[in-house]
């Protein structure tokens, strides 16, 4: 246990460092850009170096050799930590290839700085999956919701945006707040920062602590719930999705979630304290009976309320409060291969579908369901597309997303847990009711309110990323599995 | 009765105090006021948990720059003195009602854990102490923090900066 | 303090509150006589006489002046927020008085001896900010907000590069504790902080005089502008808190001078050791408020876009460079 860092250390940061230094070169260059420049260049750059540090990754994975730790855990290298990074950087280039189509100077006064926010943002998630240290991995937290805070309120002159940033930073911040609250009862139990040190300190106090230890947790779901818009956490994100710049919203969708979720997946060990050694309980268990709970919640709330909704972006946020308790599922059940294989999933179709929205949101100025109809006799590759990735949302077979709902559900019965499988198939098929609307709506030549649609080039080549991907690994899911579970 | 007892109530009363009033005061100069005390009330305990360093810092962040910062953010901006909240009798009571449910739970639980009592060497020097982990163990963090505050700088910059046309 | 804090009798608590009206009695009598000095040196710079009228040589001038505030009529005005108004005198007082308990005037003459003396004084002297605002809101005149808005925004710009100069001497010392800062400077004013840190001392000596709001950075007063700032509707007992706390940071500021740049109490030369050393500290303190006084009277105002610019864009740079030339430095000689 070495407490200094050494110039050889850096080397084991790379991923990290490679951001770091591009958040600083690239937002000095933008002081500096020409004015009358587009500020797509920015983009490009921010691009490059989130490229450039996936690549340090995928070399890292490479070498790897059991888990490489620094500062006592502070900064960890370690398997899944690496899969979530490069998910968390396939979605944030996904996402800025979109944004070069889809953030118009109007909306967003700012664009250079947009391009530059993403940068700390995916850092602050990186920081998240490379950390046992609770106070780093606050800060990544923070680093995350603060980026993330004023991604959401760049839309300056929209007064909806406006209110829905604000009222995002006064709920995230309470969120942080009830998160900081119960690490600070771990820490005053476990006497240490390092969470596998709290974890084996937990194991050995005496009974009277354990309702602490209950109290520590009750407060961290508070935090994770909203972060994550699972319910009954999830009141922010219909209105805040709908306000936001599409791009961030796919961003808060993807890449705040997959975060939470390893930030989750760091804590929950903590929780393997045994109550009653003769019956085999442990407080796990219940820690296992509230994500359940709170997931069934969100599977019902998130599927039940999207068929209300007429707004695209609020449909699709309660379509993400729903997959926030797939994902709640699929963490209890400790299954961290399943867990990667939805993530990609989701990052895919979800980020596929926004950016057939901010495409047609664009030409049609607005955010109603509407834009959708009859898309197939104006843009009939696009609309194509569209059906495939609504379908995999939905959980139609052939399709990454019902190979991953499928693999959770294998998983939930297998621990026996029938109350929670039958939930997720009342509220999957509840589900297809509103993702078909729209793909009806598609197919209706009367309802067609506008002749041409433009898709600009990069909005494309993002959606047939996400299409062919989606339909790949769902014929052959091996490929990725065998990278998941390779060591 | 020792000092440190008599002292330790006197702070955390005006911290609680201090923090009830901020929600309950109708002018928002009272209410920064009151939050001022509080701020101060906790470095008091600090000093009391002989963390020195820590209880001066809270005096300068947060009784010096954030109370400073929130006048200046009601002096410089329009608001309403006067407002007009409806009232709504079940929301207050279930509010107090939670509340008091809180406390009891947390009451309960701090009450009931039998932390073992340590006696632990407080460091002479403890500013040099902090900064030798800070630079140390805890230098990711740290330097984490540096692009935390430069990113909130530049938020706060380009949402309130006006487009100059 | 600790020990003060732990054993708490009533024999302890008598001595600290004796110990607490003596210091108040020798900032009353500096208060006193360094107004009616000011006056006097301003004075003969602008070939004046000074107050000369008041007892022998004009020396009662300024407690005349004094009594007359404290038996004038004491008016709030009709529209102020009342609490608030004289919240406000008080709460920019105290903070001003506090900060003196860790000025050390020799190894024996101190009143706290803390670790993190330096970092106390900061902090504290932050707060006497809120009261100078307290009262420019309370008086609900625009003259008294403006100039309150003034003094606030040239204290904060102030503080960061003051406390970042300070930061030279902290690196020379490896201590905030102000005894230690002292003793780190003995043996011949060769070793006192002032060479080595002669940058750090003049950012400091500039930024000390802003802090004080007193010319050329009197803007929150300036009279052509403001009438007389933040404090236009006080009047009576109230103005003179207001006055006795910006006289208050003069003592401080000059005993903190000294402290962390001229010595404290060490002599110059070996030889002359034999003068005690709460004499240089004295000699050392009248000299820096001498200084002050003599800008005042020399220098012209600035103006307040000026001002900004000046803290921002030149003293806080200018301070950071010489905390990393200072760092490297010391790195290097180690």
């Amino acid at each position: 246990m070495d407490t200094r860092l050494f110039a050889a250390d850096l080397l084991d940061m790379l991923p990290e460092l490679t951001l770091f230094i591009a958040i600083i070169i690239i937002s000095l260059l933008d002081l500096f850009w020409p004015k009358n420049a587009s500020k797509k260049g920015i983009g490009v750059l921010t691009l490059i170096a989130l490229i450039v540090s996936a690549g340090f990754l995928i070399y890292q994975r490479i070498h790897l050799d059991g888990v490489i730790s620094l500062l006592n855990d502070s900064y960890l290298v370690y398997h899944y930590g690496i899969l979530f990074k490069l998910i968390v950087l396939l979605g944030v280039s996904l996402i800025v290839m979109m944004s070069f189509g889809a953030i118009r100077d109007k909306d967003i006064p700012h664009i250079g700085e947009y391009y530059v926010l993403l940068m700390p943002a995916a850092l602050g998630a990186m920081i998240m999956a490379s950390s046992a240290d609770i106070i780093t991995l606050f800060i990544g937290l923070e680093l995350l919701s603060i980026s993330s805070y004023i991604l959401v309120a760049l839309r300056k002159h929209h007064t909806k945006s406006n209110e829905a940033a604000f009222k995002y930073i006064v709920l995230g911040s309470i969120a942080s707040a009830f998160i900081l609250y119960g690490m600070s009862f771990l820490y005053g139990m476990g006497g240490s920062t390092n969470l596998f040190q709290i974890g084996a300190t937990l194991q050995s106090l005496e009974s009277s602590f354990h309702p602490m230890i209950y109290v520590s947790f009750f407060l961290l779901l508070v935090g994770f719930g909203f972060k994550l818009a699972a319910a009954p956490f999830h009141t922010w994100a219909p209105e805040v999705y709908s306000a936001a710049p599409t791009p961030v919203v796919s961003f808060l969708a993807v890449i705040s979630k997959a975060a939470m979720l390893i930030f989750m997946f760091m804590f929950l060990p903590v929780y393997f304290v045994p109550l009653d050694p003769v019956q085999n309980l442990t407080i796990y268990s219940d820690v296992v009976l509230t994500l359940h709970v709170v997931a069934a919640i969100s599977m019902i709330v998130g599927n039940i309320v999207a068929l209300m909704q007429k707004n695209v972006k609020r449909l699709l946020a309660f379509s993400s409060i729903a997959n926030a308790g797939y994902f709640l599922v699929v963490l209890s059940t400790d299954r961290p291969g399943e867990l990667v294989y939805y993530l990609v999933a989701y990052l895919l179709m979800t980020i596929g579908i926004f950016a057939v929205v901010t495409a047609l949101e664009n030409s049609a100025e607005h955010q109603d369901i509407s834009i959708f109809s009859g898309l197939y006799f104006t843009a009939p590759v696009t609309a194509v597309m569209t059906v495939i990735l609504l379908l995999s949302l939905a959980g139609i077979p052939l399709t990454m997303g019902f190979l991953g709902k499928f693999f959770i559900l294998l998983g939930v019965i297998q621990v026996k847990t029938y109350w929670l499988a039958a939930i997720m198939i009342v509220s999957s098929v509840i589900s297809f009711y509103y993702y078909f609307r729209i793909i009806r709506l598609m197919f209706m030549r009367s309802h067609s309110e506008h002749t041409t649609i433009k898709v600009p080039v990069t909005t494309m080549i993002v959606i047939a990323i996400c299409v062919v991907a989606t339909i790949f690994f769902a014929f052959f899911p091996q490929y990725m599995l065998s990278f998941i579970e390779w060591t | 009765m020792s000092g440190q007892f008599i002292f330790f109530m006197l702070f955390s009363v005006t911290a609680i105090g201090g923090a009830i009033m901020m929600l309950n005061m109708e002018r928002i100069m009272y209410m920064i006021a009151s939050a001022a005390v509080t701020f101060l009330s906790l470095a008091g305990i600090y000093v009391l948990l002989h963390a020195e360093f820590l209880a001066f810092v809270q005096i300068l962040i947060y009784a010096g720059a954030i109370t400073i910062l929130m006048i200046f953010g009601i002096v410089l901006t329009k608001h309403e003195e006067k407002r007009e909240e409806p009232k709504r009798r079940f929301y207050h009571i279930s509010l107090f009602a939670g509340v008091v449910g809180l406390f009891a739970v947390f009451y309960y639980v701090i009450n009931q854990s039998a932390f073992p009592a340590v006696t632990r060497e407080i460091a002479q020097d403890q500013t040099k102490e902090i900064g030798l982990l800070i630079y140390s163990q805890y230098v990711i963090p740290f330097e984490l923090v540096s692009i935390l505050l430069t990113i909130a700088l530049i938020g706060a910059i380009i949402i309130a900066k006006r487009e100059g046309k | 303090m600790d020990n003060m804090i732990e054993q708490l009798s009533i024999g302890s608590v008598s001595l600290v509150t004796l110990a607490t009206a003596a210091l108040l009695l020798i900032v009353l009598v500096f208060v006193t006589y360094g107004i009616y000095f000011e006056r006097k040196v301003i004075g003969w710079i602008q070939l004046r006489q000074g107050p000369n009228r008041t007892g022998p040589f004009g020396l009662l001038q300024t407690v005349a002046d004094v009594f007359k505030l404290l038996i004038k009529e004491d008016t709030i005005p009709n529209n102020a927020d009342k609490t608030v108004f004289k919240l406000g005198p008080i709460i920019s007082f105290i903070p001003a008085f506090v900060v003196l308990a860790v000025i050390p005037y020799t190894e024996n003459l101190y009143f706290a001896n803390l670790n993190v003396g330096l970092l106390y004084y900061v902090a504290l002297s932050g707060i006497s900010t809120i009261g100078i605002l307290m009262g420019g809101w309370a008086s609900n005149n625009k003259y008294a907000l403006l100039g309150g808005m003034r003094s606030v925004a040239q204290m904060i710009s102030y503080e960061i590069p003051l406390v970042i100069s300070m930061v030279g001497v902290i690196l020379m010392t490896g201590s905030l504790n102000m005894i230690q800062i002292v003793e780190g400077q003995a043996g011949g004013f060769w070793s006192w902080n002032i060479f080595p840190q002669i940058v750090a001392f003049g950012i400091f000596i500039i930024a000390a005089v802003a802090e004080l709001n007193r010319t050329p950075f009197d803007l929150p007063e300036a009279e052509s502008e403001l009438i007389a700032g933040y404090h236009v509707e006080y009047s009576g007992f109230r103005f003179a808190f207001y006055m006795l706390s910006e006289y208050v940071y003069i003592y401080a500021i000059a005993g903190l001078t000294t402290v962390l740049f001229l010595g404290g109490w060490h002599a110059p030369f070996a030889f002359l050791s034999f003068i005690p050393g709460l004499i240089w500290f004295i000699i050392k303190f009248c000299s820096i408020v001498f200084f002050l006084f003599w800008i005042r009277a020399t220098m012209p105002r600035l103006r307040v876009d000026h001002l900004m610019g000046l803290g921002w864009k030149v003293l806080l740079p200018l301070s950071l460079v010489n905390i990393f030339v200072t760092a490297i430095v010391l790195e290097l000689l180690k």
